[in-house]
């Protein structure tokens, strides 16, 4: 049967609802059908009897009637079955005459009434199927619970409970759907009974009344009927809705399965993303600001796609964190992995602006009296009821100026300043850069009222603006709320208290005085009430931690802070305190923000850690080792069997060197396997990382107190050798960054301030030409409001220098370091080769008298006068420095060096004194020439040939270099005869202090024939070499001690060697003249000494007494030109540096100074070409004096003219 | 990774050369926390001597450089280390 497949078949919720629908209908309708067709009987029998004898036309008629009727009933089909089955034999009886169609749509009737008729049997036993319904949701219910597993509490918990509540609301629709039953056979009883009367034979009067009473208790039934049905929606509904949120919770636990975690903790992740400030900032630092920022509706399906991929992802990174950082809290997981400040966002409200209606209209009728423009800003403002969001990347820093905005954007807000500026956008552009606490100037812009100007314009003092200032009796501090000091751009004083529940700072008396007195201003008056409070327990004590009198005040620890042992092994404590370490220390405190706490009444008293206290907690139960060795000690010494045989053959002598020859390069996995095996003792390994782990896990404000005071003499008391490198490390870090972040600011206000600066110059030239004496006015109004804003960026420039400044120099101790990184220049462009001028008075005095009226003009806080004086300053700066390109590459050549922006210096070691020595291995200095000879076997004629060949080539490739040096100086060229010179007779100097020694020792081995006399001048002679060489070699090491001092420059340095080795030179020279002669007659009486060599030698020097030093002196200006000796030099070590020469000579030789020159430039080439100079301030700057020193030569043509 | 005194080598980039050094000798000082490398060119100075360079290393500060000796307790250090060596080679 059809029923019994409609009954079997598993029904939606939608499907039922219309089936029941439908069966409400055919229910009551099969009902009456049944009564009516018993009752209708009867009179059909007459009806069907009367048929037959209607004419054609009455039937038609007949049926047009009833068609009309039926059709046309509110109730529609329901009361009129009788008449529909009249309806039906009429039709009938109609199909039997075979008469033509009428208006009435017969068969589209006659399908309806069939359908009618089959959904009323179809749906005819309510009950039966009610709880086949019922038996389904319970069937369904207990499969899933076999499907649920019973190990977690959790879910269990909460699949219980919506089962409970399923079981509850089926028993209410059961009942709904019993009552619903009963209502029916109510409605049919009542149906029956009116029937039954109205069979009766009555009157019209009657039958009408018969007819009211059934219709006002068919209404009641109704509605009793409606609250059922109704009723019954609402437990399907229910159902529909506990059954979603078991899938949920199935889902849920499905995730947190995967995720690895409890259903708990994943609940508690997806509670806290619910939240939509915190979703929407973490969306926002994954890129998709722009999404979130589109209603859902208007998103697109790869938009809706991309926020459900990254929310998935965003869970489990939460979800993994929490696994590696355990017992992190959501929240704190968030911050950690997006940098988001989440007790901000949660806490933060948006701001409602509302103006009422008739304060706004009051605004527009007092516009009409106030001038042109600030009547136009005003009319033409909309005011919104909109609340303003908070942006969802808002953090707890201070609005800091970020340099976003580029000139033509800013110019472009700016417009041509007599109509109103585009910017809201720009004015709010202005606004930001006023950082909070400065107390110089207020945040909107305010005139100073005067008696006589006050009557220019009407202001009305109707409603406006009104704060409190509260006033503890008892210690005579001023309060006030948060809105207070964002109004007026005052600065809060230690923590907050409460006040009548509102939130409240401490004020400054100053900035209640400047807030007192104007309040009565033009532009933006307001109302000030001064309210007395007791100093109730709710007012906490404030400490004043960014006091700027005593910044060290609270250095307690508290209970929490003590400590049992601060193994300190100083023994008095530490009294230097750098002097510039208070203020900056205390600026630095000022601008760190304050994030407001929730629970301030249980405010804990805070003080500041001490450094021993911090490195304590660095080090504590690490066994760093010895602090204050003396003596460090070496352990696993492994040797090389190679050196170790070398060792023992006792063949070779070693100059030990303690520098690094130059740039290492490709060698990390010689360091893996050597870091890896050397200090690999588990317990070494453990300290240091684990040192490394606390170190970064030190709060910000531990890492301020190891910056500023964890250094000089502190750093030296505490000798703490072994962490030092790493504690160094990570506090340049800490300080670098911070001084980034200045720098941005320090730009960022350049920027406004040169676009400022134009605007006042289009300002001033409307002012100029402009007759209209109420446009005068706003004009200088609104040229008065840029220069404050100009010389609020001006004061933000000067105060973040000197804070990155000192940042970046530290304290005293920093100083000195300072005074070391100028004097070697490092820090300069072209490095060593820029140039010292010598100092200028006038330059001096010009700088002093703009610096000093600088500072008077921000004493008396007149912008005008700041912002020419600043101008002034910088050009004296900018002008008088100057870089140019030469062969040194670019490189300082002015009197000043302008630097805008703080710069690190470089506090590198200065490689020129270990380049200089080093490489021409100066530290076996003392070691003496003639016993390297002596290792060597010496052979005349070889030695000869072999110099010969080697400064020809040298000299080959000088030519090629000497032609480039030609190009680029004049000076060089002029010596390239001198180096030849001198090299070859440096060549012959070589042989023959190398000859000579042999020749004595030989000599001597020999039976030295000859006379005494001879015997005695040569010793004396050799005798006075050697004094002479001891006391060159004590000058080179002097000149070397003061230069690795700072004492003489590099070229000082130069130039004294050059000396020193002319006039050693020089004597050798005379040694050598004076010997000719008697060589001479020696050789010709020895043949057996092959002297030849030794004899060109001398004959050569005597010949050329002047070619070495010479030599010398070119190689010393030629040093100065370094760069384009690089070929020459590298060549020039290895001939030199392997010849068995006398070192002393090598050194002095021009070919050593070249060397040496080598040794300099290819060093240096490196960081010259690194070293830049300028930035964009400095770019700008240039800028702007040059468009100011044309705007002036115009304004001088305009006069001239 | 094995560390092989023997045939361990250091490649230096000089005047724009590599220059292989042989490695002579590696110790450690847990006082400085740093480890020392003696190598050599075999190059010979001025005066006829073999150089031999010995410089410093930090296992811990992420660098991976060699840096110079300047302290004079770790000048005295390494000039212990090689005496020693000495000592033991010719004993």
């Amino acid at each position: 049967m059809k029923s019994d497949n409609i009954i079997n078949k598993k029904l939606s919720e939608q499907e039922l609802g219309s089936l029941e629908e439908k069966r409400d209908m055919a229910f009551h309708n099969a009902r009456d059908m049944i009564i009516t067709e018993l009752n209708s009987k009867n009179n059909n029998r007459d009806f069907e009897d009367n048929l037959s004898n209607l004419s054609d036309e009455e039937l038609n008629s007949r049926i047009q009637e009833l068609w009309n009727f039926v059709a046309h009933q509110e109730n529609g089909m329901e009361e009129n079955d009788d008449l529909i089955n009249q309806l039906d034999n009429l039709l009938s009886e109609r199909k039997r005459r075979n008469l033509s169609n009428t208006d009435v749509d017969v068969m589209k009737l006659k399908d309806e009434l069939n359908e009618i008729k089959k959904v009323r049997k179809q749906l005819n036993s309510s009950p039966i199927e009610n709880d086949e319904i019922i038996n389904e949701v319970k069937e369904k219910l207990n499969d899933l619970e076999k499907k649920i597993s019973t190990d977690f509490d959790g879910f269990n918990d909460e699949i219980n409970k919506i089962e409970i509540e399923i079981s509850n609301i089926e028993k209410s629709l059961k009942s709904s759907l019993e009552r619903y039953a009963l209502l029916y056979e109510e409605s049919r009883k009542l149906y029956e009974a009116r029937a039954k009367r109205k069979s009766d034979v009555l009157s019209q009067d009657e039958l009408s009344k018969i007819d009211i009473e059934y219709e006002k208790e068919r209404k009641k039934l109704k509605e009793d009927i409606k609250k059922v049905k109704d009723k019954i929606e609402n437990c399907k509904n229910q159902v529909a809705s506990l059954k979603r949120k078991q899938s949920k919770i199935k889902r849920d636990y499905f995730n947190a399965n995967a995720l690895g975690l409890s259903y708990d903790e994943y609940k508690e992740i997806t509670s806290t993303l619910s939240k939509k400030r915190i979703m929407n900032a973490i969306l926002a630092r994954k890129n998709l600001a722009d999404i979130v920022d589109i209603p859902y509706k208007e998103r697109t399906n790869e938009q809706k796609r991309q926020i459900k991929e990254a929310k998935n992802s965003i869970t489990k990174e939460i979800a993994e964190q929490q696994k590696k950082e355990k017992s992190t809290s959501v929240l704190d997981a968030i911050e950690v992995l997006y940098n988001l400040d989440t007790k901000m966002l949660l806490s933060k409200k948006p701001r409602n602006v509302k103006v009422k209606d008739n304060s706004l209209d009051m605004l527009r009728q007092n516009s009409d009296s106030l001038p042109s423009r600030v009547n136009k800003g005003v009319v033409d403002k909309k005011l919104t009821k909109t609340p303003l969001r908070a942006p969802a990347d808002m953090d707890n820093t201070q609005l800091r100026w970020a340099p976003g905005y580029t000139e033509e954007q800013i110019l472009s807000a700016i417009g041509d300043g007599i109509d109103e500026p585009k910017g809201q956008e720009y004015e709010q552009w202005l606004k930001e850069t006023v950082p909070l606490g400065d107390t110089s100037k207020p945040g909107i812009p305010y005139k100073e009222i005067s008696p006589s100007k006050k009557d220019e314009f009407n202001t009305t003092r109707g409603l406006v603006e009104k704060y409190t200032i509260f006033i503890d009796n008892d210690s005579g501090d001023y309060f006030a709320r948060k809105n207070t000091f964002n109004r007026f751009n005052a600065k809060e004083i230690g923590n907050p208290v409460t006040i009548n529940g509102a939130l409240c700072y401490r004020i400054s008396k100053a900035d209640v005085d400047r807030i007192s007195k104007n309040k009565d201003n033009d532009i933006s008056p307001y109302n000030i009430e001064m309210k007395s409070v007791k100093n109730t327990k709710k007012m906490t004590p404030v400490s004043d931690v960014i006091s700027k009198d005593n910044p060290l005040k609270d250095t307690t620890p508290t209970n929490d802070q003590k400590i049992d042992s601060i193994p300190s092994k100083t023994t008095t404590p530490i009294k230097e305190q750098g002097t510039d370490k208070k203020s900056s220390k205390t600026d630095l405190e000022k601008n760190k923000p304050i994030k407001p706490r929730p629970n301030i009444e249980h405010e804990k008293k805070h003080s500041r850690p001490h450094v021993e206290e911090i490195i304590y907690k660095l080090t504590k139960d690490l066994d760093i080792g010895k602090k204050d060795a003396k003596r460090y000690l070496a352990s696993n010494i492994k040797v090389s069997k190679n050196f170790r045989d070398e060792l023992h053959s006792g063949n070779y002598l070693y100059n030990v060197v303690h520098f690094v020859p130059a740039s290492i390069k490709a060698i990390g996995s010689f360091f893996t396997k050597l870091g890896g095996k050397l200090l690999t003792t588990p317990d070494v390994k453990n300290t240091m990382e684990t040192f490394k782990a606390r170190l970064d896990q030190l709060t910000e404000e531990e890492l301020s107190v190891l910056f500023y005071e964890y250094r000089g003499s502190q750093l030296k008391t505490d000798m703490n050798v072994q962490i030092n490198a790493l504690i160094q490390a990570k506090l340049r870090d800490y300080g670098i960054k911070k001084v980034q972040i200045l720098n941005s600011e320090i730009e960022g206000n350049y920027k406004k301030l040169f676009t400022l600066l134009k605007e006042v110059d289009i300002l001033e030239n409307k002012i100029a030409n402009n007759n209209n004496s109420k446009q005068v006015i706003v004009l200088k109004n609104r040229r008065k409001q840029l220069i404050d804003f100009a010389a609020q960026a001006i004061n933000i420039i000067e105060k973040n220098r000197v804070e990155a400044n000192n940042l970046l120099s530290g304290g005293i101790h920093g100083l000195d370091e300072d005074f070391k990184a100028v004097s070697t220049k490092l820090s300069y462009v072209g490095k060593r080769f820029a140039k010292i001028d010598n100092f200028d008075n006038n330059l001096q005095a010009a700088l002093a008298k703009e610096g000093k009226a600088l500072r008077n003009a921000q004493d008396n806080k007149d912008s005008e006068a700041i912002v020419d004086h600043f101008v002034t300053l910088e050009a004296l700066y900018s002008g008088n420095t100057e870089i140019s390109n030469s062969i040194f590459g670019n490189r300082s050549t002015g009197k000043k060096y302008y630097s805008p922006l703080a710069e690190e210096f470089d506090y590198r070691d200065d490689p020129f004194v270990r380049d200089l020595f080093t490489t021409i291995a100066v530290t076996s200095a003392t070691v003496s020439a003639i016993n390297a000879v002596r290792v060597h076997q010496i052979e005349e004629d070889r030695i000869l040939q072999r110099q010969n060949d080697e400064a020809n080539r040298v000299n080959a490739n000088n030519d090629a270099t000497m032609d480039y040096v030609h190009q680029v100086g004049n000076d060089i060229s002029g010596r390239r005869g001198t180096f030849v010179e001198g090299q070859k007779a440096q060549s012959y100097q070589d042989v023959l202090n190398g000859a000579n020694v042999s020749e004595r020792g030989a000599m001597d081995q020999t039976n030295w024939r000859f006379g005494a006399q001879y015997h005695a001048i040569d010793s004396a002679n050799h005798t006075f070499y050697n004094s002479n060489f001891d006391s060159v070699n004590a000058s080179i090491n002097d000149v070397a001690s003061r230069y690795a001092n700072g004492t003489i420059s590099s070229s000082q340095a130069l130039q004294e060697l050059a000396n020193i080795s002319s006039s050693s030179q020089s004597t050798l020279t005379q040694i050598v003249s004076s010997n000719l002669d008697i060589l001479k007659s020696y050789a010709a009486s020895h043949p057996q000494f092959d002297l030849h060599g030794v004899q060109e030698a001398m004959q050569y020097i005597a010949n050329h007494p002047t070619a070495i030093s010479d030599a010398n002196q070119a190689a010393v200006d030629v040093t100065n030109l370094a760069q384009g000796l690089t070929t020459l030099s590298s060549e020039h070590v290895q001939a030199l540096s392997s010849l068995p020469s006398d070192m002393l000579t090598t050194l002095l030789s021009s070919a050593g100074a070249v060397a040496l020159a080598n040794k300099v430039s290819s060093t240096m080439s490196s960081n010259m070409k690194n070293g830049k100079y300028g930035n964009e301030v400095t770019y700008m700057m240039k800028e702007f004096l040059s468009n100011q020193e044309e705007q002036e030569e115009k304004e001088e043509n305009k006069h001239t003219r | 990774m094995d560390f092989d005194i023997d045939n361990e080598k250091i490649i230096i980039e000089k005047d724009g050369k590599k220059v292989e050094y042989k490695i002579l000798f590696t110790f450690d000082s847990e006082d400085t926390m740093k480890s020392y490398v003696g190598y050599t060119d075999d190059s010979i100075g001025s005066n006829g001597r073999k150089n031999i360079f010995v410089s410093s290393y930090s296992p811990f500060d992420g660098k991976e450089a060699l840096e110079s000796i300047t302290d004079e307790r770790e000048l005295a250090m390494v000039n212990e280390v090689l005496e020693q060596i000495d000592r033991e080679s010719n004993s």
